[in-house]
């Protein structure tokens, strides 16, 4: 994709033994929302901390595209890369509680992002950071800068967490969950305030959610992760009209859809658990929880395409 | 028929903080109630007061029609259990699953447990080799069939879950909802499900009571509540729900952006700073005990 902002390619992530990303492709565009959807395990929180130069120490990481603009993340150093991250790429986490510092206001927290990145005077950084405020639906935002973390609610945390990521007008938002720990109405009005800011601002956005209505309602396009691939990818329409890996059947099936309940009737779901990647792995990682599985699922999970933009990993035509 | 769980105008205040406030509710026998509400709103320290865990500071909860104050331990033991949300923590890292499972029945006197606990291993899909596994070998959904295993091996009417699917992926989560509606088919059960997931509870429950603040706003018969929510809360609780349905965008659930505050509960009705239709009266007049429609439903403009 020539017009994406973020492009990864063949990115593999390894913790000793455990090959926790295995080859993953990602584009993210301009004014496009891509979610990277997942159980837990699947490596798509990994691929996010890949991507950023955040990996824990000890972590291998290897790829053979990793594209930010005009950068090559590849050859950048560790300080060139935090010269780019709260800048150029803002990030958002699921726990806005240990994501900011208690010890310190909001205010405090927002100029300082700004200033290290963009110097300027301390009364244009803390206008910025009014301004950012008010952005992200915050009233009276002049006191909110003077407040603690504590002193706000999950919901206002998360919005300080977004200004705060917003502060220095990024290219690329790399959103970690950012809903999970909140209330459903919560949850609404933040995912409603994303997809604004996201199209008034042309961000690219990569999403990173384990909910499949969060999916639904917010992504261009799809990536379902499994194992530490992405085993399908698809425009958010096309996935959810014509699911085509089992795995993502499967999950789709396990989700209990408000007003579509037949109380009598079990839930499908998926048997067993994700198994552990080690090195030299070969063939399908879902095979063993397939219900679809044949012997050639032990050799290799060739890469199909069911329509364009549309493929999937699997033995199975379309 | 006696109710299987009958609470009477109980309230629980800790500090400034009213977390339950005039609850009444029966929970039939057999009946799965599905208590709903956002954090805070009261529904986990009702659980816990359900349970015998905590002392309500006014009313009281019959279990089977007696009163849980004046059961002793044993005896509750026998009567409800509990499943909780986080099988990480609720279960005790050094023990082996077979003696967690075997621990109830120990603490009831019991000697010849084995069969029992290998029978009730088998029960919740767990086969015999886990029970030599300790927490730290298991998965998350192998734990929280643990914690099933443990509150079901004594046999009890009632088992109280507290988010039990919360902390799990949606696969697993619905292996576990499968496991718990066939147990109950299959021994009678009464459950009390606690859970801030609509979706989950509207799969599960046969009624449901929706928690605002401390109190119990609607309570009405499953269905009739998912189809036909009657209280504004319930409506715009409902209407933020995100089904896997593309296309439909971000819904707004008219509630603006003032959030409750459980030790500043409002005069008059309590939801009426966030309700979008709330009236002058809502702010004076209390909508206590006000049924409409055949079912509970704390709301001034539903009596008219």
């Amino acid at each position: 994709m020539p017009d994406s902002v973020l492009e990864v390619g063949g990115l593999r992530v390894g913790f000793r033994a455990v090959e926790a990303v295995r080859g993953v492709d990602l584009a993210v565009a301009r004014g496009e929302t891509h979610c990277l959807v997942g159980e837990s395990g699947s490596g798509k929180s990994v691929t996010a901390l890949a991507v950023m130069g955040l990996l824990p120490r000890g972590a291998r990481r290897g790829a053979d595209r990793l594209r930010f603009g005009e950068a090559d993340l590849l050859g950048l150093s560790d300080r060139a890369m935090g010269r780019l991250r709260g800048d150029r790429i803002g990030m958002v986490f699921q726990e806005p509680m240990t994501s900011l510092n208690p010890a310190y206001t909001v205010g405090s927290q927002l100029t300082e992002v700004y200033r290290r990145h963009r110097g300027g005077s301390q009364r244009a950084a803390v206008d910025r950071a009014a301004e950012l405020l008010g952005r992200v639906g915050i009233s009276a935002p002049g006191r909110r800068l003077g407040q603690f973390p504590h002193q706000l609610s999950g919901g206002l945390r998360q919005r300080v967490m977004i200004a705060m990521a917003l502060m220095c007008g990024p290219e690329l938002l790399i959103a970690d969950e950012p809903t999970t720990a909140l209330d459903v109405t919560v949850q609404a009005s933040i995912l409603r305030l994303l997809a604004n800011l996201q199209a008034e601002m042309g961000l690219a956005l990569l999403l990173i959610t384990h909910d499949l209505g969060v999916v639904a309602r917010i992504a261009h396009r799809v990536s379902v992760m499994y194992a530490g691939q992405v085993v399908e990818t698809a425009p958010s329409a096309a996935l959810f009209a014509h699911p085509t890996h089992p795995y993502t059947r499967g999950l789709l099936a396990s989700v209990p859809v408000p007003g579509k309940v037949r109380r009598d009737e079990p839930l499908g779901s998926i048997p067993g658990t994700v198994p552990r990647i080690g090195p030299g792995f070969q063939g399908c990682s879902f095979r063993d929880r397939c219900p679809f599985a044949m012997p050639e699922c032990a050799i290799e999970a060739p890469l199909r395409q069911r329509a364009p933009g549309h493929a999937y990993l699997c033995q199975l035509p379309p | 028929m006696t109710p299987a769980v009958e609470i009477r105008e109980v309230s629980k205040q800790f500090g400034p903080v009213r977390a339950v406030d005039g609850v009444n509710l029966l929970v039939p026998q057999g009946g799965v109630m599905g208590i709903v509400g956002e954090s805070g709103c009261g529904k986990s320290t009702l659980a816990r007061i359900v349970l015998g865990l905590l002392q309500p500071d006014a009313g009281e909860v019959l279990v089977e029609g007696r009163r849980l104050a004046s059961l002793d331990r044993r005896t509750r033991a026998r009567l409800i259990q509990p499943v909780f949300q986080d099988p990480y923590s609720s279960l005790n890292p050094r023990h082996r699953v077979r003696d967690i499972v075997a621990l109830p029945l120990r603490a009831q006197g019991e000697r010849d447990v084995e069969a029992k606990v290998a029978d009730m291993l088998a029960r919740v899909g767990l086969d015999a080799a886990m029970g030599a596994r300790l927490p730290g070998q298991l998965s998350g959904g192998q734990r929280q069939r643990v914690a099933i295993a443990r509150a079901l091996v004594l046999e009890p009417r009632i088992v109280v879950c507290d988010e039990p699917t919360s902390a799990l992926d949606v696969s697993v989560q619905a292996q576990i909802l499968n496991l718990l509606a066939e147990l109950r088919r299959e021994l009678g059960l009464t459950l009390v499900f606690i859970s801030h997931n609509l979706a989950v509870v509207e799969h599960i429950a046969t009624e449901v009571a929706v928690m605002y603040l401390g109190r119990i706003v609607e309570h009405a018969e499953g269905e009739a509540l998912f189809q036909r929510p009657a209280h504004p809360y319930t409506k715009a609780l409902l209407a933020s729900v995100l089904t896997p349905d593309p296309g439909l965008g971000i819904p707004d659930s008219g509630l603006g952006e003032s959030y409750p505050d459980p030790a500043n509960i409002p005069p008059g009705c309590r939801f009426h700073p966030r309700c979008p239709v709330a009236i002058d009266k809502c702010r004076t007049t209390s909508p206590d005990g006000i049924t409409a429609q055949g079912r509970l439903v704390e709301c001034l403009l539903a009596a008219d």
